[in-house]
C-alpha cells in the first residue's frame, strides 16, 4: 500500500500556490472617480464656472482647442443665476482652437458653463483680464474642494463660484480657517444649489475684512465644480483647482523681484499643530530653509519676497514639506494686485499650449519623486516623437521657449512613467515673473 | 442401572456435514437424565455419520435416510422407529445441552402436565446472549420473541411459563401428544414446523412451557446462512419464501372456517400493501415470496382440505380462546415500523449489505446492558474474564454507530432544520436575489414560448428554457407559483444532503454517509443563497452531488460503478435507463436542468472530468476500463445543447457577448478572495474561522485516506483545486468576459468537501485502526474535532428561522419609481450581478444593467437572454458615461423609455441587529458618473442603493405634433389608447420591425430610427377620437423551437421504458415479456 502520492501532491500544491498568487497579487480595489482635477485631454465634457460678465466685472472667456486631428462639434450650455440656460454649438476642426464669451448667449452676470466636445482632445481654458489670468476648466464634478489664501479685506472680494451641471440638486457646507481659527458660519451651512444652476458665495458676506482665508467645501450630496474667485486690486483671479492638503508641494517659479511681493498661504484644516519647512532653491545662493508652524484649524502666510534671507532676483523655487497634509496657495503680485495660484497636483502627463497666443518665456518641467525620471516630448498635431529628457529627483527641467510651445495651433505633451510631473509657465511681464506664473494643466 | 424415570428418546436429525454433530451428540450421552436414549437421523447426504457417532458415542443408533425430505419427515420417521418412550426430545445437529438439561425439562412436563416443553436458547458461541426463551406467535402466524435480540442472559427470563410456540432445535414432546398430533407435517420441511405441532398442540388443549433452567446452546446454522436448505423441493426456494408459505398454512389451517375467511382476507391485505412497498423499493425477492405464497398454498388446496380436517378432529380449543394465548397486533407491522425506524428501509426490507449485517451483529453485542457498562466506560470491563470471545473482538467506535443514534442524529438535524426555516414557510419574500414574484404558471408557459420579451428594450430572442422549468414545476403545484421559491429555499440543500449520502453509498459506512451529509447542511454556501434569495444556485446546490454521482458512475472512477452496465436495450424499452446510454441520459438531463435556471453548471461536468483525467495522469486506477474521458464530456455537453435549445440559441446570438451566459463579471472588490473561496464563504454566513473546519477535515480526510478510498479522494482533490483555480481567477476577474457564476462553482466545490470528509471519516474507521500511533492518529483526533464543531456555527444561524434572508430589500422600498402613468415606463437597475434582482447584461466588471417594465421586477424578467440586441444601447450609454464621455445619459436613456436608474450596492438595506444583507458596491466611477449627468437628478441615496430620475423621460411610446412637445401616450398596460392625429409617435420597442401601430385598426407607416426604434406618423383624421394600439406581429419562430425542446424531453422520458409501457395505448395489445428483463436478470 502506497501512502505517499508525491507527484499528484506537487501538481495540487501548485495548483493552490497559483491561486494563493493570483490572490495576493491581484489586489482588487473599487475604480473610484477620477480625482485628476486638471486639464483631460480625452474628456468630452469640460466645466468652466467663476466666470463673469463684462456688465459685472471684467468679460471672463473660454478658450476651446481641438488637440485631435478631427474635427469636434462642441455644445455649450451657459447657466446664469439671473439668466435662463442658454445652449449653443460650434465646430472645431482639427488642431485648431476659438474663443468663446459666455456673455455673447446669455444676459446674466455670471457663468457656469458647460463644454462638451463630440469626441475626445477638447481642452477648454478660462480667462479674465483679458487673458492675464488663465485657469483650466474641470473634466469632473467633485465631492470635496479646498482654497486657501482668500482675501476679504477692503478692495478684495473673496469668493467661491458653485456650478451644478447636472440634474441633481446639491447640498454643500462650507468652513472657513483663518489666521485666528475655524470658522462654520451658518449661512454656509446647508446650502441648497439646484440642478444646472451656479451660486456665488460671497465669503466676506460672513467672514468679513479678514485676509488670508482658507475654505473647505464638503459636498453632502451630487458633485459641484467649484472655483475661487479673488479679485484683488484690478486684478482677478480664477482657482478653478482645489488646493488639496499635501504632505510636500513645489512652486518652480516664485518671483523675488524687488518690486515684487510673493508669500505662500498655508492652512492646517487637522486638529493638531502642524510645522511647515519651507526650502527655497536660490539658484544663485543655494537652498534657504526656514519652518512655519502652523497652528491647528488655522492659516498662516510665509513670505518670500520680501525676505531678507532671500536675495532679492529672479524666479526662485520654493518647496513647502510637513508631516501632515497642508493646503497652499502662492500669492504674488505687486502694489497693483495679486495673483492666486493653487498648488499643482503632480501628474504623469502635461500638455503644454498657449491657446490664447499671450506668450510664454518659460515653461518650467518638475520632477516632484525621489528619483531621476525620463520624460518625452511629443507635439499633438504632428505626432511624431520629438526628444526624451532626465529629470533628476526633484529637479527641474527649463525650457526656455520663443514660438516652440506658444505658436498658434500647438499643443505639446510631456509625459513620464509616473505621476511625478508639474509643468509651470512663466509668462513675459515686467518686472520678470510678477504677472502672472501660470501653472499648466495636465492629465 | 434400574430407573423408574420415564424413557426419553432424543431424536438428532443431521444433515449433510453438520459440523456440530460430535458435540450435539456428547452433550446427550453427557446428560444426567437416567432414561434417555439418542437416536441419530441421517438425513441423505449420510456417509460418514455412523463413523463420526461410532467415535464418540458408540451406544447411539444411528438411521440413515436415503434422500434429504426436510427435519419434519426426518423426525417423523425417527419416531416411528421407537417404542414405549413417553417423550421425543427432537434436536437439531448444531446444538449443546447443559447437561441436566433433560432432567430440567421432563421435571416440568411432569410438574406441570405440559404436552411441549422448551428449554431457554443461548448463542452457542457466547452462551451470555439469550436467542430464545419461548416464542409467541400473532393470528397471523408471524413469532414473535420474548426476548430482545441479543439481550444478555442475567437470569431476568428464568421463570417457567406458559408460551405459544417452542422453538426448533431442543423441543421435548409428549409422545402420546405427538401421536395424536400425526407428528410434524412433512410438508414443512423446515422453517414453520415448531410453528405448526405448537399451534395444533395448543389448538388440541396441550399445554406448552418453557424451563429457563434448561440451557441449551444453538448455532442456528441455519438461519445464519451457515448451511443452505437442501431438502427436497425446498432447495430453490429462499428462506423468507418458506416461512411465508408455512406461515400461511398454518393460519389457513388454524381456524375455525369463519375465522380463516377473516384472517386470511386480512393478510390478504396486508401482503397487497407489502407487495406494493416492495415494488416501490424494488424488492423483487420479497414479491416473489408474497405472491408464491399464495400460489403455493392454492397449489396445496387438497392438503388444506386434509388438515383442517384433523385440525377438526382434535380441536379442543375454541378460536377464541385460542387467540387469547397469542399476542394481539400485527407482527409484521409492528417489525417493519420499528425497523424503519431503527435501521432504516434497507434493513426493514431485509436487504442490508453485507457490512452493514456485520456492523449490526457487532452492535447486537455492544449494545448490551452489561452489570459491568453501568459502572465502567467499557462494558467489557467485568466480562472479559468470562468471554475470551469479548476480548478478541474489534471494537470500533460506537459514537453513531447504531441505527437508533443515526436515527436520532438524523432526527435532530431535521429538526434544527426545520427550526432553521420555519419563517421560510409563510412569511413574505423579498424582491431580492431570484425571488421575483413569478407569474402565473399559465403566463409563465406563455414567456417560456413567446415571441417577445421585455428584457432590455425588448427582445425577439427565445424564451429562456428556465422558464420551462418553472411553468413544469408550477403546473405541479397546481399553479400556486408562490409556492415554488419557497420549496426551493426550504428543500434544496435537504435534497443535496441526501444526494451526498447517494453520492457515498456503498463506499463508506453509514454514520460516515450521514455525517457528511449534516456537513453539506452546514456549508456556509447553502445558507449564504437562502440569505441572498439566488433560488438558481440553491437548484445547483441540490443537484450537484446527483450530478457528481452520475459522473463518477460514466468515469468508473473506483467503487462507483457497482456492476457493469447491461447489454444496450432499445429506446424505450424497460432497462433502457440502466444501459450506458439511459446513464448517459440521466446524466444530460439533470446537467440541463440545472443549466436551465444556472447555466454556469456546464463547467461542473467540465471540472469533473478535467480532475479526473488529471489524477489519473498520476495515479491510474487498476483495472480501469479504457474511458475515454473527454469523448465522454463532449458526448454529454453535446447531448445537453439539444435539451436547450433556446438558450443555446440565444447563446449563438449573442456573439461578444455569447460567454456572459454562464455569468456576469462581478467586481473583483466585492468577490471573496482565496479564503472565502477554500471556506464556501459569499456572503455573511461563514466569514469566521469556524468555516476552515470543514475543508481542514477534508484536507485531512485526503491525507489519511487508503486504498480506494485514496483513489477516490485523489480524483475529488484534484477536482477542487481545478475549482479553486477557475473561482479565484473568476474572482480576480482575469478570465475577461469568461465569468462563470461563483456560487455555481462553490457549489462543486461544496460537494467535493464533504465527499472528503466522509472519505476521511470512513478512512478512521477502517485505515487508521490498522496503524501505529503516529501522525496519522493526529490527523485522525483534528479530523474528529473538526467534524464535530462544525455544526455550531449552522446551529446557531437556524435562531432568525429564515437562514438571515431579509424580511424587505431595496428594490421593494422603491414603491413610486416612476411618475408616469401613461406611456408605460422603464426602471434600469444598475449594480453588482448578485445584488440585481433580475438578469441583465454587464457593463463592466462589477456592473450589470437590467431593465424591468412598469414597476418592479417581476416573472417575465427573471432570466435575461445572453444576446443584449438592441439593448446594447443601454448597455453603451451607461458605459460611456462611466468613461466620462457623456454628460447627457439622461438623453440616451430616454429613449428607450428608461425613467428611473437605480444602483443598488446591496440587496437588502442593512439594520444593525434586525437584518443584514452583504454589501457589494458598485464602482465608485458608475455612481460618481451618474452624479455628473446634466439630464439625471439624484431623488434617493442610502447605503444600499442611489436613484436618479430621469429628467429627459417621455415615456415608452410617446407623441409629438409639429413644434410641440414630446409626451407620452397610451396606456402603460395595453399599450394602446388614444393618439394624436399628425403626429410623429415614438415606440421605444424593439425590435421596431416586429411591432406596428394600428389607429382605427388601420396600420399606419413606419419608419425605424436609429437602428431600432420605431417612428410612426400618424394620418389626418376627421374623428374626434383616434385609437391606436401598438400590435405584435412576429412569427412563432420561439414557439416552434420551444414546442421541439419540451418535446424531446418528453421523448426522451418517455424512453426510460414508458414507451413500452405505454405501448398498449397505441396499439391496444398488452406489453410483451421482453427482452431486457431476461437481459437484467442474466446480468
Amino acid at each position: 500500500m502506497k501512502s505517499l502520492r508525491p507527484n499528484l501532491a506537487i501538481v495540487l500544491g501548485a495548483v493552490l500556490l497559483l491561486c494563493a498568487a493570483v490572490n495576493y497579487l491581484e489586489q482588487p480595489v473599487n475604480p473610484g472617480a477620477s480625482t485628476d482635477s486638471n486639464l483631460a485631454t480625452n474628456s468630452a465634457v469640460l466645466y468652466c464656472t467663476g466666470l463673469s460678465s463684462a456688465k459685472h466685472h471684467e468679460a471672463g472667456l473660454i478658450t476651446l482647442q481641438n488637440t485631435s486631428g478631427e474635427k469636434r462639434t462642441v455644445t455649450i450650455s451657459v447657466s446664469s443665476p439671473d439668466a435662463p440656460i442658454a445652449t449653443t454649438k460650434l465646430t472645431l476642426n482639427g488642431f485648431r482652437s476659438k474663443t468663446f464669451n459666455p456673455s455673447s448667449i446669455s444676459a446674466g452676470s455670471y457663468f457656469g458653463v458647460l463644454v462638451q466636445f463630440s469626441g475626445a482632445g477638447g481642452i477648454a481654458q478660462e480667462s479674465t483680464m483679458k487673458g492675464l489670468n488663465v485657469a483650466p476648466c474641470i473634466a469632473s464634478g467633485s465631492r470635496s474642494w479646498y482654497g486657501a489664501g482668500f482675501d476679504t479685506t477692503v478692495g478684495s472680494l473673496g469668493a467661491i463660484s458653485i456650478f451644478n451641471p447636472s440634474g441633481t440638486p446639491a447640498v454643500l457646507n462650507i468652513v472657513a480657517f483663518t489666521p485666528t481659527g475655524y470658522v462654520a458660519p451658518a449661512p454656509f451651512q446647508g446650502l441648497s444649489i439646484p440642478g444646472h444652476s451656479l451660486r456665488l458665495i460671497d465669503l466676506g458676506s460672513q467672514i468679513v475684512n479678514r485676509r488670508d482665508i482658507a475654505t473647505q467645501v464638503t459636498v453632502l450630496r451630487g458633485s459641484l465644480v467649484l472655483a475661487g474667485v479673488q479679485e484683488s486690486g484690478g486684478h482677478e483671479t480664477l482657482l478653478t483647482q482645489s488646493a488639496t492638503p499635501q504632505v510636500s508641494v513645489t512652486y518652480s517659479a516664485v518671483s523675488t523681484a524687488a518690486s515684487a511681493v510673493s508669500v505662500i498661504r498655508l492652512a492646517n484644516t487637522l486638529r493638531r499643530d502642524v510645522t511647515a519647512r519651507v526650502v527655497v532653491h536660490d539658484g544663485v545662493y543655494g537652498k534657504i530653509r526656514f519652518s512655519v508652524p502652523v497652528a491647528a484649524y488655522s492659516t498662516v502666510q510665509a513670505s518670500i519676497s520680501p525676505n531678507t534671507a532671500i536675495a532679492v532676483g529672479g524666479l526662485v523655487s520654493v518647496t513647502v514639506s510637513s508631516k501632515r497634509p497642508l493646503a497652499t496657495t502662492l500669492v504674488t503680485g505687486d502694489a497693483k494686485g495679486l495673483n492666486w495660484l493653487p498648488s499643482s497636483i503632480a501628474s504623469s502627463t502635461v500638455v503644454v499650449t498657449d491657446p490664447m497666443g499671450l506668450g510664454y518665456e518659460q515653461v518650467i518641467l518638475s520632477n516632484t519623486s525621489n528619483k531621476s525620471v525620463h520624460v518625452t516630448e511629443t507635439q499633438l498635431n504632428s505626432g511624431a516623437l520629438q526628444s526624451t529628457y532626465t529629470i533628476k529627483a526633484h529637479g527641474t527641467l527649463v525650457f526656455t521657449t520663443g514660438t516652440r510651445f506658444t505658436a498658434p495651433n500647438v499643443a505639446t505633451v510631456f509625459r513620464a512613467a509616473s505621476p511625478v510631473l508639474v509643468a509651470t509657465m512663466v509668462r513675459s511681464s515686467t518686472p520678470p515673473g510678477i504677472y502672472p506664473v501660470a501653472p499648466l494643466l495636465s492629465r | 442401572m434400574e430407573t423408574r424415570a420415564p424413557a426419553v428418546v432424543a431424536i438428532v436429525v443431521t444433515t449433510g456435514y453438520g459440523p456440530g454433530l460430535e458435540a450435539t451428540v456428547a452433550s446427550l450421552t453427557d446428560q444426567d437424565y437416567p432414561a434417555l436414549s439418542v437416536l441419530v437421523v441421517a438425513n441423505g447426504q449420510s456417509e460418514l455419520v455412523p463413523e463420526r457417532i461410532a467415535a464418540i458415542a458408540p451406544d447411539v443408533y444411528v438411521r440413515l435416510l436415503e434422500e434429504n425430505r426436510g427435519f419434519a419427515a426426518a423426525c417423523n420417521e425417527g419416531a416411528l422407529l421407537v417404542q414405549g418412550s413417553a417423550f421425543f426430545l427432537f434436536c437439531h445437529d448444531d446444538i449443546r445441552l447443559d447437561s441436566d438439561a433433560v432432567s430440567i425439562m421432563v421435571e416440568a412436563a411432569y410438574r406441570t402436565n405440559a404436552g411441549i416443553v422448551t428449554p431457554k436458547f443461548v448463542d452457542y458461541e457466547d452462551p451470555m446472549v439469550l436467542l430464545h426463551v419461548g416464542q409467541t406467535s400473532d393470528r397471523f402466524g408471524v413469532i414473535k420473541e420474548r426476548n430482545e435480540i441479543g439481550e444478555i442472559d442475567h437470569g431476568q427470563q428464568d421463570l417457567e411459563r406458559d408460551v405459544f410456540v417452542a422453538p426448533g432445535g431442543a423441543m421435548l414432546i409428549r409422545t402420546d401428544l405427538f401421536t395424536t398430533l400425526r407428528g410434524f407435517d412433512p410438508l414443512i420441511p423446515a422453517l414453520g414446523e415448531d410453528l405448526d405441532i405448537c399451534w395444533r398442540a395448543q389448538s388440541a388443549g396441550a399445554r406448552i412451557l418453557v424451563a429457563p433452567a434448561a440451557k441449551v446452546a444453538h448455532r442456528e446454522s441455519i438461519a445464519r446462512g451457515e448451511r443452505t436448505l437442501s431438502a427436497i423441493g425446498v432447495r430453490r426456494s429462499s428462506r423468507q419464501s418458506l416461512q411465508r408459505r408455512h406461515q400461511l398454512l398454518v393460519v389457513a389451517t388454524g381456524w375455525g372456517f369463519w375465522q380463516t375467511i377473516w384472517i386470511l382476507s386480512q393478510l390478504l391485505a396486508l401482503d397487497l400493501v407489502e407487495l406494493i412497498v416492495s415494488g416501490l423499493g424494488r424488492d423483487p425477492e420479497r414479491i416473489r415470496a408474497i405472491l408464491g405464497s399464495w400460489r403455493w398454498l392454492a397449489f396445496h388446496r387438497r392438503h388444506i382440505v386434509s388438515r383442517r380436517k384433523q385440525r377438526k378432529s382434535v380441536a379442543t380449543l375454541s378460536d377464541t380462546n385460542l387467540r387469547r394465548l397469542q399476542v394481539g397486533g400485527v407482527n409484521r407491522i409492528k417489525t417493519f415500523a420499528n425497523t424503519l425506524v431503527r435501521e432504516g428501509y434497507d434493513a426493514a426490507r431485509g436487504i442490508l449489505p453485507e457490512a452493514d449485517e456485520e456492523q449490526r451483529q457487532e452492535n447486537r453485542v455492544d449494545s448490551g446492558v452489561g452489570f459491568g457498562s453501568s459502572f465502567a466506560e467499557n462494558d467489557e470491563f467485568d466480562e472479559i474474564a468470562e468471554n475470551p470471545n469479548l476480548a478478541l473482538r474489534h471494537r470500533p467506535s460506537k459514537i453513531f454507530t447504531s441505527f437508533r443514534s443515526q436515527i436520532l442524529l438524523i432526527g435532530a438535524v431535521a429538526s434544527f432544520w426545520v427550526i432553521g426555516t420555519r419563517n421560510l414557510v409563510s412569511t413574505h419574500l423579498p424582491l431580492l436575489g431570484r425571488l421575483a414574484p413569478l407569474d402565473s404558471w399559465w403566463t409563465t408557459w406563455r414567456h417560456f414560448f413567446a415571441s417577445w420579451s421585455p428584457n432590455g428594450v425588448g427582445t425577439g430572442t427565445p424564451g429562456m428554457p428556465g422558464y420551462g422549468v418553472i411553468a413544469f414545476f408550477g403546473t405541479f403545484v397546481f399553479g400556486r407559483m408562490g409556492a415554488l421559491p419557497r420549496i426551493v429555499l426550504i428543500m434544496a440543500i435537504p435534497v443535496g444532503a441526501i444526494g451526498i449520502a447517494r453520492l457515498l453509498k456503498h463506499k463508506v459506512s453509514n454514520r460516515a454517509r450521514i455525517l457528511a451529509s449534516i456537513g453539506y447542511l452546514t456549508m456556509p454556501l447553502g445558507a449564504n443563497m437562502i440569505a441572498q434569495g439566488r433560488i438558481d444556485v440553491l437548484v445547483v446546490v441540490a443537484t450537484a452531488p446527483f450530478i457528481v454521482r452520475r459522473l463518477f458512475e460514466l468515469l468508473d472512477v473506483p467503487g462507483f460503478r457497482i456492476q457493469p452496465y447491461g447489454p444496450n436495450v432499445p429506446f424505450g424499452h424497460r432497462g433502457w435507463r440502466t444501459s450506458e446510454a439511459g446513464q448517459r441520459t440521466v446524466v444530460v438531463m439533470l446537467v440541463a436542468l440545472s443549466m436551465a435556471m444556472a447555466p454556469a453548471t456546464a463547467f461542473i461536468p467540465l471540472l469533473i472530468v478535467a480532475g479526473v483525467w488529471l489524477a489519473r495522469q498520476f495515479e491510474p486506477d487498476s483495472g480501469q476500463l479504457s474511458i475515454q474521458s473527454w469523448r465522454l464530456l463532449g458526448s454529454i455537453m453535446g447531448t445537453t445543447v439539444w435539451f436547450l435549445l433556446p438558450l443555446v440559441a440565444d447563446t449563438l446570438l449573442a456573439g461578444r457577448r455569447a460567454l456572459e451566459v454562464f455569468g456576469l463579471r462581478r467586481g473583483p472588490w466585492s468577490s471573496p478572495d482565496l479564503w472565502a473561496l477554500v471556506k464556501g464563504a459569499d456572503g455573511g454566513f461563514g466569514q469566521s474561522w469556524w468555516f476552515y473546519l470543514l475543508p481542514l477535515a477534508a484536507l485531512l480526510g485526503l491525507v489519511i485516506s487508503r486504498n480506494e478510498r485514496r483513489a477516490v479522494a485523489n480524483k475529488l482533490a484534484s477536482i477542487y483545486a481545478l475549482a479553486l483555480l477557475l473561482s479565484m481567477l473568476v474572482s480576480r476577474g482575469l478570465l475577461g468576459p469568461l465569468a462563470p457564476d461563483l456560487d455555481v462553482l462553490l457549489a462543486l466545490q461544496a460537494v467535493l468537501v464533504v465527499t472528503l470528509m466522509g472519505l476521511g471519516i470512513s478512512s478512521l474507521e477502517n485505515d487508521i485502526t490498522t496503524r501505529k500511533f503516529g501522525f496519522t492518529q493526529v490527523v485522525a483526533g483534528a479530523l474528529v474535532g473538526a467534524v464535530s464543531l462544525m455544526a455550531v456555527p449552522f446551529m446557531l444561524d437556524t435562531s432568525s428561522g429564515r437562514f438571515d434572508l431579509p424580511s424587505t430589500s431595496v428594490a421593494e422600498s422603491l414603491g413610486q419609481l416612476s411618475s408616469s402613468q401613461s406611456g408605460g415606463f422603464r426602471v434600469l437597475w444598475l449594480g453588482d450581478p448578485t445584488v440585481l434582482p433580475l438578469g441583465g447584461w454587464s457593463v463592466a466588471p462589477g456592473v450589470a444593467a437590467a431593465t424591468s417594465m412598469n414597476g418592479l421586477p417581476g416573472g417575465a424578467t427573471f432570466f435575461a437572454p445572453p444576446d443584449s440586441g438592441t439593448s446594447d444601447l443601454i448597455l453603451t450609454a451607461v458605459k460611456n458615461a462611466m468613461d466620462g464621455n457623456s454628460v447627457q445619459l439622461g438623453a440616451a436613456l430616454a429613449a428607450a423609455g428608461i425613467s428611473t436608474v437605480v444602483v443598488l450596492n446591496a440587496g437588502a438595506p442593512n439594520f444593525s441587529g434586525v437584518q443584514s444583507s452583504p454589501v457589494r458596491s458598485a464602482p465608485q466611477r458608475l455612481v460618481a458618473a451618474l452624479g455628473h449627468q446634466t439630464d439625471l437628478s439624484l431623488s434617493l441615496q442610502t447605503a444600499s442603493e442611489e436613484t436618479f430620475s430621469n429628467l429627459k423621460f417621455h415615456g415608452i411610446v410617446s407623441a409629438q405634433q409639429s413644434g410641440g412637445v414630446v409626451s407620452p401616450i397610451f396606456s402603460n398596460v395595453t399599450f394602446s389608447g388614444e393618439t394624436p392625429t399628425n403626429a410623429t409617435v415614438h415606440a421605444a420597442l424593439a425590435p421596431a420591425g416586429a411591432f406596428a401601430l394600428e389607429v382605427n385598426g388601420v396600420s399606419v407607416s413606419r419608419e425605424i430610427r436609429k437602428g431600432w426604434g420605431a417612428t410612426y406618423l400618424t394620418p389626418t383624421s376627421t374623428n374626434s377620437v383616434n385609437i391606436g394600439t401598438l400590435v405584435l406581429h412576429q412569427l412563432p419562430l420561439n414557439g416552434l423551437l420551444a414546442g421541439f425542446t419540451l418535446l424531446l424531453w418528453l421523448v426522451v422520458w418517455l424512453g426510460f421504458g414508458w414507451i413500452q409501457r405505454l405501448e398498449w395505448v397505441f396499439t391496444f395489445r398488452t406489453s410483451r415479456k421482453i427482452q431486457p428483463r431476461r437481459a437484467k436478470e442474466s446480468r
